[in-house]
């Protein structure tokens, strides 16, 4: 029996609030029946989530293009570094200084102080055996974990919110934000993840107009009380929801300013969406957002810069507002590129299609530092870096200790986990 | 699932009086309210003038029209084509999905374009993948054309559908390599369901098809890269070509059982699981009627079980059906383009289904983004400077149709576009909240109205 | 239609009809409106407009009358014809006699309100009609059964009366209408006074009308003229985007890019409205000095101010040209300096992504960096004969015409970026079963040909509705100085051909474009050869608003055909710009 029906086996009106929600019910409000979401302080609902996994937020950030590792962090002491770099090295005086070898690009700035406040972990040497150098096809082996030969049409986070998703809330799973097509890590047989391009997308937008706000209000509450067949009911407690969310937010949106100044970039918008999104109470689980841009064969020295300093400024304003909001403890931030570069550089001040490269978590919950060596400079697959780590070790680590779903099913098989996170 | 079986009273229906034909009586009178309903399941609504002549006909004149076979002849449809022609010119499969909206909305033939619907979330292919538009196109016309009649033919031409084999990546389809892709979902999504096949059986009638290749969007069979041994399907031996083996899958006894329980679940209920005695009767006619589809959903829509209170109003609108029916039931045109766009945030947009497994559809289209969504687009539609109603801005044309004040008008939007009315209540406040609103009460009212939970009803 | 008249309003109007002033009024508005006036726009004599052959023709051509017939304008027509025969005249009548001696507006920036000035002929008509439009104002209200709307009010001689948020009031000859009241009564403040303190008395002014009645060409076909001081909206400080240092949009800088650098030091514009037989000509002109535009801007005029555009190019079936002094390399170069922090760092990603594009080579430096910046693009009607590959879209097609710095290295280079450019895009339409195109090259005195063509496929039934990229043959033409970068071979060749536009001994064939010498950017599109093209993709226009506008096949012909007239009734347009010592902008639309 497909999944769809299964998880939306019959269920009364009450039952349709999450399982948080009707927690706080019994033990805050006391009384069952009461309406659900809107009522309820915000910083109750906040309470009540920092204790359980089931809350528990990842953000994705996809750096799509191959991002240069070895720029980003930076083997400022390596000398065969500086030999395959001649123009594009970065020097040591310039690196923003991690330890006696490393460094990060001058743009991180604001990755830096993430790492010296304990928020922030390099991963390096990540990727996968017999690294395939095409954009697309190194994307899906990312998205799906498996090659192309395989054809699998279903992505890991599809496969992980179809595992971890509470069906009896009806916030969607998982998000998508951009108007880039969506990316197939997100795809599922029997979850649809929305792919929404602005805020717009969740408010109510009757609700621009005072008078009928209200009214659409009172409809809504008033159709709560009315008894109606089971379907109705699950869409009028869908509905009532449906509103709260969009109320929340609209509170959110007109609450004084955001904390954290976010930059004015396209990343620094996606991440200041997602920002009010967690606040605004929202159960969904993933978000995912691209910077694409990184495919910097020529002329890479100031477009690497530039987008390298998109991703730090939009990161920590995104986890700085997370904190003034209450957020950090379920928060986590995942950022990856489908590959590395090459180790040399090329003739046009550019570097080509690599392996091997570092990925990055952040947030509170990260056990911060560099995780694991620097591969090789010298030993080389084809001119590129060997990978030690597969990147599904990493996914099966947040699956098991972030979300704390069986990862084996996801992925297909059992990988080794990495320390990644602190204990709770 | 029994549970909702159980509330929705399914079980306990006997399946004699289930597929008997309805006949009106002084207690279920042939009214408004059914024939908006047969309209609304068996096309997008239907406006007033239509309900009205339907009112002095009766249930079988009007299915005798809607299952008549004129698209080919339509001058509606010959512009309709020359349109896609156009669309085809510009090369985005977007633009066609905005092309499809349109006819869904103007065709004079509602049943059929309903039905290419659901072929299309049954055989579903994306645009996504396949990107010559063109081949969208010829299989969307394919599905058209098989939608209402025969469940085999249109097996065997979707088996050489170049947009379904790109599709499922059986393009390339080599002796050496058998692509199991299209004969597994030829088994588990298209023709059998889960439960009636080995894994043997899909192997083997992948070998069937091998050399079943796409070049420059045509079917093309390479008779160097057949797998011309043996194969063994069903416990049939000796099958060699994909055509034989296609044929062997269709005489499966579950392809009847398969396609009339999915079809029970689009045009009647997509929220219980079709009782085994209601489904006997009917996958035994479509057995007889060699795998004929039409006999069979005829059937079904004249029955006692459609025209009762267990499924009207028992299904969740698919965001494609709210929209069209929406415009078609209030006489409404808009821009098909931004319509297919805005579809997007709501999970539906003709040929870009999500998955081979097309739309889940029921309690699956709602959550709180899509309610947000639902609630918006038809905000956006009324407000659309190309929103028109029969060519007039919406105050005119209620003027025209002789609605003078906002309760009038509330009451007949719900009774065009309503299977659930709103309570009382409700309506009231619509109309206490619009009526000193001047020239926008009447969209002010579409809106609120849009904002209740009844509307996602069908 | 009756007036039986108010007690009220019978004193009212009997005040209105006693003769305020016996005698003419011939001051100017400017000596009315306050000195700190912004903006200030006046019209001659509304007769000479309404009567002047260009409106006439306009008021009589088919588009006009056939946008009479939208049912929108025929309702409000109607409540005009209304109008007009409770005030027993035609509006355009009407006008004609409130602005006889003139019609200006006034926006001041102490008060931040708007003020507009009548004055008529005839002090007693005036006020006759003004309380003939207070009173129908009044039924109207009364009909609506909406309350008196009309409050009066008395200032120094002069009644107003309130209606809305508008301010109407009449004194003498003229008829003063605001949304400020301060505004309004320093106006007749002044015209009670007679005080010297007026916009007549702004410096800046003065000289803006010294510089217009200097000019005595245009004096005699002006019909609308106006002034803004731009030295006091700049001290305001209330536009500062657009006298901000650094722009956030290249395509803009690129445009008009020089025009917001004069705007920086400025002190005035002005702007007229010139009729003169097929012609209307907007006319925006400003104080110049070479010595205000910044090294930075040196991209839009060339050093010293000294850049000028080349005469326009015309070949068959122009249907725009555009001919402009841009160094666009230059400008890239120096985006630090002109462009904020965000546009710098999308410039340098564009940059690697284009120098990956272009096999390495520095886009704005070796690309851009390798022609003159006197640029020239053309774009003319394609036409495809029967039986030829056609596309379905039929777009034009179009020329970029420069001169390169450097020909014997810069032909051959170029000449490779362009093939590898080709195998780029064909590696790319191949993912993405698009057509694919071959490479050619040809020869002939002196000119060399790098081509490309897309070819249809043989079986291909349908020759007459191919894809869009069948409208591309592009091609790179090195003639001496001269590359052309075409989007056809045939048009390319019509430029080099010894009759075209390129040929040395053809510059006859601009002669007719009455260009200036110093102009900087100039523009022309005709719109017949528009027109045309419009007809060409008329299956495609039609469809789009099938789906678009959710029209029937026969309205969306229709209103294709609305557009078709529209087109059609125009002869061309016309834009130049010329920075010396002043800096003019003229926009000019010729009928038929």
């Amino acid at each position: 029996m497909p999944k769809s029906l299964r998880s939306h086996s019959s269920r009364s009106l009450e039952q349709n609030n999450t399982s948080r929600r009707k927690f706080l019910q019994s033990t805050l409000a006391g009384t069952a029946g009461i309406a659900i979401g809107s009522q309820l302080p915000e910083s109750w609902l906040m309470a009540a989530a920092n204790s359980s996994k089931s809350d528990r937020v990842m953000v994705v950030i996809q750096l799509t293009g191959g991002n240069d590792g070895l720029n980003t962090v930076v083997p400022y002491r390596n000398e065969d570094y500086k030999k395959a770099r001649p123009k594009l090295a970065i020097a040591r005086s310039d690196a923003l200084s991690i330890d006696d070898d490393t460094g990060f690009h001058p743009s991180l700035k604001g990755v830096s102080e993430l790492l010296q406040s304990g928020q922030f972990s390099v991963l390096q040497g990540v990727g996968y055996a017999s690294p395939n150098r095409s954009h697309f096809e190194s994307m899906d082996i990312w998205h799906t974990c498996h090659r192309k030969e395989d054809r699998k049409r279903e992505g890991w986070i599809g496969n992980l919110l179809t595992s971890a998703t509470d069906s009896s809330s009806s916030d969607a799973p998982g998000l998508h934000l951009g108007t880039e097509d969506q990316p197939l890590a997100l795809a599922s047989r029997d979850l649809q993840i929305p792919s929404v391009a602005s805020i717009e997308q969740f408010r109510m937008q009757i609700a621009d107009d005072k008078r009928l706000k209200e009214s659409v209000h009172e409809l809504i509450d008033a159709s709560n009380d009315q008894a109606g067949s089971d379907l109705l009911n699950f869409i009028q407690a869908g509905t009532s929801s449906a509103l709260a969310a969009s109320e929340r937010l609209d509170a959110a949106l007109k609450s004084s300013q955001d904390s954290a100044d976010f930059p004015k970039s396209a990343l620094g918008e996606k991440l200041r969406i997602v920002s009010r999104l967690i606040s605004a109470g929202l159960s969904t689980r993933v978000y995912y957002v691209t910077l694409d841009g990184f495919d910097t064969h020529a002329q890479q020295p100031d477009a690497h810069a530039s987008l390298l300093k998109q991703w730090s400024e939009a990161l920590s304003s995104f986890l700085k507002q997370m904190e003034a909001k209450g957020q950090a403890d379920r928060v986590l931030v995942m950022t990856f590129s489908e590959f590395g570069r090459r180790v040399a550089e090329n003739a046009s001040e550019g570097t080509d299609h690599g392996a091997a490269a570092p990925m990055f978590l952040a947030g509170k919950s990260v056990k911060p530092g560099i995780v694991g060596k620097l591969p090789s400079l010298t030993e080389l697959d084809d001119g590129d870096l060997r990978f030690h780590t597969d990147f599904r070790s990493v996914y099966a680590t947040l699956i098991e200790d972030w979300f704390g779903v069986p990862s084996a099913k996801i992925l297909g098989e059992q990988f080794k986990k990495l320390d990644l996170l602190r204990p709770t | 699932m029994s549970q909702q079986n159980a509330q929705s009273g399914l079980d306990e229906v006997e399946p004699d009086w289930a597929w008997q034909a309805w006949q009106p009586s002084d207690n279920e009178p042939w009214n408004a309210h059914r024939i908006a309903h047969l309209f609304r399941r068996a096309g997008f609504g239907a406006s007033q003038q239509q309900i009205e002549s339907a009112e002095k006909s009766d249930v079988t004149a009007i299915l005798e029209n809607l299952f008549r076979d004129a698209a080919d002849t339509d001058r509606a449809w010959q512009e309709s084509t020359d349109l896609a022609k156009a669309v085809l010119n510009g090369g985005d499969a977007k633009q066609l999905a905005g092309w499809w909206l349109r006819w869904m909305r103007v065709s004079p033939n509602p049943l059929r374009e309903k039905a290419t619907l659901f072929w299309h979330g049954h055989f579903a292919t994306s645009a996504d993948k396949v990107t010559d538009v063109e081949s969208m196109l010829d299989q969307n016309q394919l599905l058209r054309q098989h939608s209402l009649g025969d469940f085999g033919e249109m097996v065997r031409a979707i088996a050489k559908d170049p947009a379904m084999l790109l599709y499922l990546d059986s393009a390339y389809n080599r002796k050496a390599h058998p692509n199991e892709n299209f004969a597994r979902e030829l088994l588990e999504l298209f023709c059998m369901g889960e439960g009636n096949y080995s894994e043997k059986d899909i192997q083997e009638l992948a070998r069937c098809f091998t050399g079943w290749e796409i070049r420059r969007n045509r079917y093309r069979f390479n008779s160097f890269q057949h797998d011309n041994g043996k194969k063994t399907i069903f416990g049939q031996a000796n099958i060699e070509s994909g055509e034989q083996a296609v044929d062997v899958v269709l005489r499966q006894p579950a392809v009847a059982d398969f396609i009339v329980s999915k079809l029970f679940r689009y045009f009647f209920r997509d929220e219980v699981a079709m009782p085994a005695k209601l489904l006997k009767p009917l996958a035994e006619q479509m057995r007889n009627e060699s795998l004929q589809i039409g006999g069979v959903l005829r059937r079904m829509l004249s029955s006692n079980l459609f025209f009762s209170d267990i499924v009207i109003a028992g299904k969740v609108r698919s965001p494609v059906d709210l929209a069209v029916s929406f415009l078609r039931s209030l006489d409404a045109t808009t821009n098909y383009r931004k319509l297919a766009e805005s579809l997007n945030i709501l999970g539906q947009v003709v040929f870009y289904p999500p998955s081979v497994k097309g739309w889940d559809g029921g309690r699956a289209w709602i959550n709180s983004s899509t309610l947000v969504g639902r609630a918006n687009l038809i905000h956006q539609i009324v407000r659309d400077e190309n929103t028109q109603f029969e060519s007039l801005p919406l105050a005119e044309w209620v003027r025209k149709r002789g609605i003078n004040d906002t309760a009038d008008f509330v009451d007949f939007v719900c009774g065009q576009v309503f299977a659930k009315q709103p309570q009382a209540t409700a309506k009231n406040k619509i109309v206490e909240s619009c009526k000193d609103s001047g020239g926008r009460k009447y969209v002010e009212a579409l809106s609120l109205l849009a904002s209740l939970p009844e509307i996602q009803l069908s | 239609m009756s007036f039986r008249l108010h007690h009220r309003w019978l004193s009212v109007l009997a005040f209105v009809a006693l003769p305020v002033w016996s005698h003419a009024d011939d001051r100017q508005a400017a000596e009315l409106f306050p000195k700190t006036t912004a903006i200030y726009l006046e019209i001659d004599g509304a007769k000479e407009v309404l009567e002047h052959p260009f409106v006439r023709d306009l008021i009589d051509s088919k588009p006009f009358r056939a946008a009479l017939r939208q049912p929108e304008i025929v309702k409000m027509r109607g409540g005009l014809t209304l109008a007009e025969f409770a005030l027993g005249d035609t509006l355009p009548n009407l006008i004609t006699k409130i602005g006889a001696k003139g019609i200006s507006l006034a926006v001041d920036a102490e008060t931040e309100g708007v003020a507009l000035l009548a004055h008529a002929a005839d002090e007693k008509q005036l006020s006759a009609l003004m309380e003939k439009m207070l009173t129908m104002a009044q039924e109207q209200a009364k009909k609506n059964g909406q309350s008196d709307p009309i409050k009066t009010k008395e200032y120094r001689g002069a009644y107003a009366y309130q209606v809305d948020k508008a301010l109407v009031a009449r004194f003498g000859e003229w008829l003063i209408v605001t949304n400020k009241q301060e505004l309004g009564k320093s106006i007749v403040d002044r015209m009670v006074d007679k005080s010297a303190d007026h916009l007549s008395s702004n410096e800046r002014f003065q000289q803006a009308r010294q510089a217009k009645d200097a000019n005595q060409v245009s004096n005699n076909d002006r019909v609308a003229w106006a002034f803004v001081d731009v030295q006091t909206i700049r001290d305001s400080g209330k536009i500062p985007d657009l006298f901000s240092g650094k722009s956030k949009d290249p395509g803009g800088e690129l445009i008009l890019g020089g025009l917001f650098g004069i705007l920086h030091h400025t002190p005035y514009a002005m702007g007229s409205l010139l009729l003169q037989g097929k012609e209307a000509r907007l006319s925006l002109e400003v104080p110049n000095n070479a010595d205000w535009i910044g090294e930075e801007r040196e991209f839009f005029f060339g050093a010293k101010g000294q850049g000028r555009a080349l005469p326009l190019l015309d070949a068959s079936e122009t249907v725009a040209s555009l001919s402009a002094y841009r160094d666009i390399s230059g400008m890239w170069l120096r985006a630090g300096d002109l462009f904020n922090q965000e546009v710098n760092d999308q410039l340098s990603q564009a940059e690697s992504n284009l120098a990956t594009l272009f096999s390495g080579k520095d886009f704005a430096e070796d690309i851009l960096g390798a022609i003159q910046p006197e640029i020239r693009i053309i774009a003319t009607k394609q036409n495809f004969a029967d039986g030829t590959p056609t596309p379905a879209i039929k777009l034009p097609q179009f020329a970029l015409v420069a001169q390169l710095k450097n020909p014997e290295t810069m032909q051959r280079e170029l000449r490779r970026i362009f093939q590898s450019l080709v195998g780029f895009l064909n590696i790319v339409g191949a993912m993405n079963g698009q057509p694919q195109l071959e490479l050619d090259s040809e020869k002939m005195d002196g000119v060399s040909l790098t081509m490309a063509t897309y070819s249809p496929d043989a079986d291909e039934k349908n020759l007459a509705e191919l894809p869009i990229q069948f409208n591309f043959s592009p091609c790179i033409v090195f003639k001496g100085k001269d590359v052309i970068l075409s989007s056809t071979i045939d048009l390319a060749k019509q430029l080099v051909s010894p009759s075209g536009a390129l040929s040395s001994t053809s510059a006859a064939s601009t002669d007719s474009h009455e260009q200036s010498a110093d102009s900087n950017t100039l523009l022309e599109i005709q719109a017949s050869v528009l027109s045309e093209i419009l007809n060409a993709n008329k299956k495609q226009i039609i469809a789009n608003n099938m789906l678009e506008k959710g029209q029937s096949a026969e309205q969306a012909e229709q209103e294709f055909n609305v557009l078709l007239t529209i087109a059609e009734f125009f002869q061309k347009a016309r834009l130049d710009f010329r920075a010396t010592d002043r800096a003019v902008l003229d926009v000019s639309l010729f009928v038929k």
